[in-house]
C-alpha cells in the first residue's frame, strides 16, 4: 500500500496555544479515515493545516511524494486535495449544474478559461456527480432554493466533480435528517477505494455506517487509533469522554 | 424665433414620448419573458440597439450630440455591472478609470487644436502651458514647464487613443493586484477605491502646469480617423459612439459567457468555495476589475470626442457615485440593465432638471428612487419582470421565492 496522505508531526501554536501539537498520521490511499474527538480536540484546524487555510507552525504533509505544507490554497487544492466545509459552501446565485460546471474547470488559469462551453468528458462527469449525489432533477434550480441536506450534497458533488486525490469531509451530515444522513453514508461508501477520505465527524451512528478505521484527537494530539470495536472499548478514549461510559 | 423654439418644443416632446414608448416596450418583455420564461436580454438587447441606431431620424443635432453623451453614460453602466454585478467589486473610484481615459485622448486632441499650433512655435504648444512658463522659457513642448515633455509622444494621436485604453488598465491591474492579494473585500474595497479617486483628482488639480489644473483641457481639436474629422455635432460622431456603445454590449456579454465569467460569478458568491476548488481567486478579480477599467477608459475617451473636454469633475466623488445609482436602479445583475439605466436615469434628468424648480428637486427624486429601489427591486429596472411577480407569487403564500433569498443577500450588503 502506499500512502496517499503523510501527516509528519504537524502543529501550530496561536500566540502560546498549540490547537494541534505535534500531529502524525499516515493515511493508505483509498482509505476512509475518521477523525473523532470532542468539541476544541482540534480536528478542524488540522483540516485547516492539511488544506492551507491555517500555516502550520511545525512539521509536514505530503499528498503521495508532494510536498504541501504551506501552500497558497488553491496550489493544494490543485495539488489534489479536495476540502468540505462545515458549514455547506455553494455558489448560490448559480444552478445546480452551473456550480459543478464551474468545479469541471480543468485549467484553473483566467486566460485559459477565456473560452466559451464545456468538453464533452466534462458534461459526461457532471451528470455522473449529478447523478451519484441525487441532484438530477434539481440541476437547472439555483443553488439558493435547495435544502439544506441537498446543499451538502452538491458541495460534496463540487468536490467530486475534480476527482481529487484526498477528500476531506468536515462534518458531512451537520444539521442532516435521519434519512439524509443515511444518504450521505451512501454516498461516502460509494467513493470509498476510488478515493482517500478524511471524515471529521460527531455522529456515532453515522461513523458505524461509514468507518474502517478512526482517529481520536484529544487537546490537539492523538490519543487512539484504531477499529469502531477497538476505539469503543478503549479506557483512555472514556476517560477523555469524561464521564460518559461509551462514546456515543 | 418663435417658430424654430416651436420646432424645438415638438422635438422634445418626439423624444419624451419615444422614449416613454421604449421604456413600455421593454418592461413589457420583462414582463412577457418573466411569464413565459423565455430568454429576454437577446429581444431586448436588439431592440435597444435598433432604437439607439434610429435615434438620428427622430431627433436633431443638438440633441443627438446629447444622447450620445448618455450613451457614454450607459457604458459606464456596463463597466459597473462588472465589477460589481458580476464580480461582487463596489468600485466607488470607476470615475478614476474614465478620467484617466479622457485625460489621455484630451492630451492628444490639445495638441491637434488650432490655438495650440498658434503659440510661435512649428510645433504644438498647448496654450495654458504658455501662462504657467517662467519667463525667458523656450516654447518647446520638451522643456517649457517642468515636466511638459511628459507631453510629447502625445503629439500623435494614435499615442494617445492607445493610453486611454492601457493607462486606466495597467492603474486597475496593480491596484486590484494588491487589494486582491490582500484579500481585502467588500465594503474595503470601495473605501480604498474612493480614497484612491479622491487622491488622483487632487494630483491632477495640482499639477497645474501639466494638466491646466482644475480648468481641465478644453479647447480641443476633432478626433480624426482616416481624415475623418469627427466633429461632435454630426450624425457620423453619434454613430461612433453607438457602434462603440453596441460592441462593448455584445463583447462583455460574451466575455461573461465564457468559462472564466462563470468563475468569475461563482467567486462573487462564494469566494472561499473557489479558492479550495484550486483558482487562484485574486487574479480573476483583478482581471475583470481591469477590464471594467478598460471600458470606463474607453468611456472616457468617447465622451471627451462628444463633449470636447477634459475636466478634474471627472474624478469627483459625485460623479462616481452617480454610476453606482445608475447600475442599482437599471439593475447591476445585468449588462443591459445597468446600460439602459443609466440611458434613461441621464435622459429624463436632462429633461426634467431644465423645467424651473424642479432642478434641485430632481436630485433628491434620483436618490429617493435609489432607495426605492435597494430596498424592494435588488434587481433593478432589469428584474422589476421577475420580482414583482415573485412577490406576488409568494404573497399568495407559495414556497419561499428566488426574491427572498437574493434580497436578503443583496440589500442588506449590497457591497458583497
Amino acid at each position: 500500500m502506499t500512502a496517499a496522505l503523510t501527516i509528519d508531526g504537524v502543529g501550530v501554536d496561536f500566540a502560546g496555544f498549540k490547537a494541534v501539537n505535534n500531529v502524525s498520521m499516515i493515511i493508505e490511499e483509498g482509505e476512509l479515515r475518521v477523525l473523532l474527538g470532542a468539541n476544541g480536540a482540534g480536528k478542524t484546524t488540522l483540516m485547516d493545516l492539511i488544506s492551507g487555510k491555517t500555516e502550520s507552525t511545525q512539521g509536514r504533509v505530503f499528498l503521495y511524494d508532494t510536498d504541501i505544507t504551506n501552500l497558497e490554497e488553491h496550489r493544494i487544492a490543485r495539488a489534489g486535495i479536495g476540502r468540505k466545509f462545515q458549514i455547506p459552501s455553494v455558489f448560490k446565485e448559480l444552478t445546480v449544474r452551473r456550480n459543478l460546471e464551474v468545479a469541471s474547470c480543468r485549467n484553473p488559469a483566467v486566460l485559459a478559461n477565456l473560452g466559451f462551453g464545456f468538453s464533452r468528458q466534462a458534461h459526461a462527469r457532471v451528470d455522473e456527480v449529478l447523478e451519484l449525489t441525487g441532484l438530477s432533477e434539481d440541476a437547472d434550480a439555483l443553488a439558493a432554493n435547495l435544502s439544506h441536506g441537498q446543499t451538502q450534497w452538491l458541495e460534496l458533488g463540487l468536490l467530486i466533480v475534480q476527482n481529487p486525490k484526498v477528500l476531506l469531509l468536515d462534518e458531512p451530515t451537520a444539521g442532516m435528517t435521519q434519512a439524509e444522513t443515511h444518504r450521505t453514508s451512501q454516498i461516502i461508501n460509494g467513493l470509498k477505494g476510488r478515493h482517500t477520505i478524511l471524515v471529521v465527524e460527531h455522529d456515532m451512528a453515522f461513523v458505524r455506517e461509514i468507518a474502517e478505521r478512526i482517529t481520536v484527537m484529544h487537546l490537539g494530539q492523538v490519543l487512539a487509533d484504531g477499529n469502531v470495536g477497538e476505539i469503543e472499548r478503549n479506557e483512555k478514549v472514556r476517560e477523555a469522554y469524561l464521564g460518559s461510559r461509551s462514546i456515543r | 424665433m418663435l417658430s424654430r423654439r416651436a420646432k424645438l418644443i415638438g422635438r422634445a416632446i418626439t423624444l419624451c414620448t419615444t422614449t416613454a414608448l421604449l421604456v413600455c416596450t421593454v418592461i413589457a418583455v420583462l414582463f412577457l419573458s418573466a411569464f413565459l420564461r423565455f430568454d429576454a436580454p437577446i429581444p431586448v438587447a436588439l431592440l435597444f440597439i435598433a432604437a439607439m441606431l434610429c435615434a438620428p431620424l427622430l431627433v436633431g443635432d443638438f440633441w443627438l450630440n446629447r444622447i450620445a453623451k448618455y450613451l457614454v453614460y450607459g457604458m459606464l453602466g456596463i463597466a459597473m455591472a462588472i465589477s460589481w454585478g458580476y464580480a461582487g467589486i463596489l468600485n466607488l473610484g470607476q470615475g478614476l478609470f474614465f478620467g484617466l481615459g479622457a485625460y489621455m485622448l484630451a492630451m492628444s486632441l490639445k495638441l491637434a487644436s488650432t490655438t495650440s499650433l498658434q503659440q510661435g512655435s512649428d510645433k504644438p504648444v498647448p496654450d495654458f502651458m504658455l501662462w504657467n512658463a517662467e519667463p525667458g522659457a523656450p516654447t518647446q513642448l520638451c522643456c517649457i514647464t517642468k515636466a511638459s515633455f511628459l507631453w510629447l509622444p502625445f503629439q500623435s494621436q494614435w499615442f494617445g487613443l492607445a493610453m486611454g485604453i492601457v493607462l486606466p488598465t495597467l492603474v486597475a491591474l496593480g491596484l486590484g493586484l494588491i487589494i486582491f492579494r490582500k484579500r481585502i473585500a467588500g465594503v474595503f474595497v470601495s473605501i480604498i477605491t474612493l480614497a484612491f479617486v479622491l487622491l488622483v483628482r487632487l494630483v491632477m488639480i495640482d499639477a497645474q502646469p501639466v494638466t491646466n489644473g482644475f480648468n481641465g483641457l478644453t479647447d480641443l481639436g476633432w478626433f480624426k480617423l482616416a481624415g475623418f474629422e469627427f466633429d461632435p455635432f454630426l450624425v457620423q460622431t453619434y454613430y461612433l459612439v453607438a457602434a462603440s456603445l453596441a460592441v462593448v454590449l455584445v463583447a462583455s456579454r460574451m466575455l461573461m459567457e465564457t468559462r472564466a465569467g462563470l468563475v468569475l460569478q461563482a467567486i462573487r458568491d462564494d469566494q472561499n468555495r473557489a479558492r479550495y476548488l484550486g483558482f487562484d481567486v485574486p487574479l480573476y478579480q483583478t482581471f475583470f476589475f481591469a477590464v471594467s477599467a478598460a471600458i470606463a477608459g474607453f468611456a472616457g475617451m468617447l465622451y471627451v470626442i462628444v463633449a470636447e473636454f477634459a475636466s478634474p469633475t471627472f474624478m469627483d466623488l459625485t460623479f462616481s457615485i452617480s454610476m453606482v445609482v445608475w447600475a442599482a436602479v437599471g439593475g447591476r445583475a445585468s449588462l443591459l440593465g445597468a446600460c439602459i439605466g443609466a440611458i434613461l436615469i441621464n435622459t429624463i434628468s436632462a429633461t426634467v432638471s431644465e423645467t424651473e424648480g424642479f432642478a434641485e428637486a430632481w436630485k433628491a427624486i434620483i436618490g429617493f428612487i435609489f432607495v426605492i429601489v435597494v430596498l424592494y427591486l435588488p434587481h433593478g429596472l432589469a428584474g422589476l419582470g421577475h420580482d414583482l411577480i415573485d412577490r406576488l407569487v409568494s404573497r399568495r403564500g407559495a414556497a419561499p421565492s428566488r426574491l427572498d433569498v437574493a434580497s436578503r443577500r443583496n440589500g442588506v450588503q449590497p457591497a458583497e
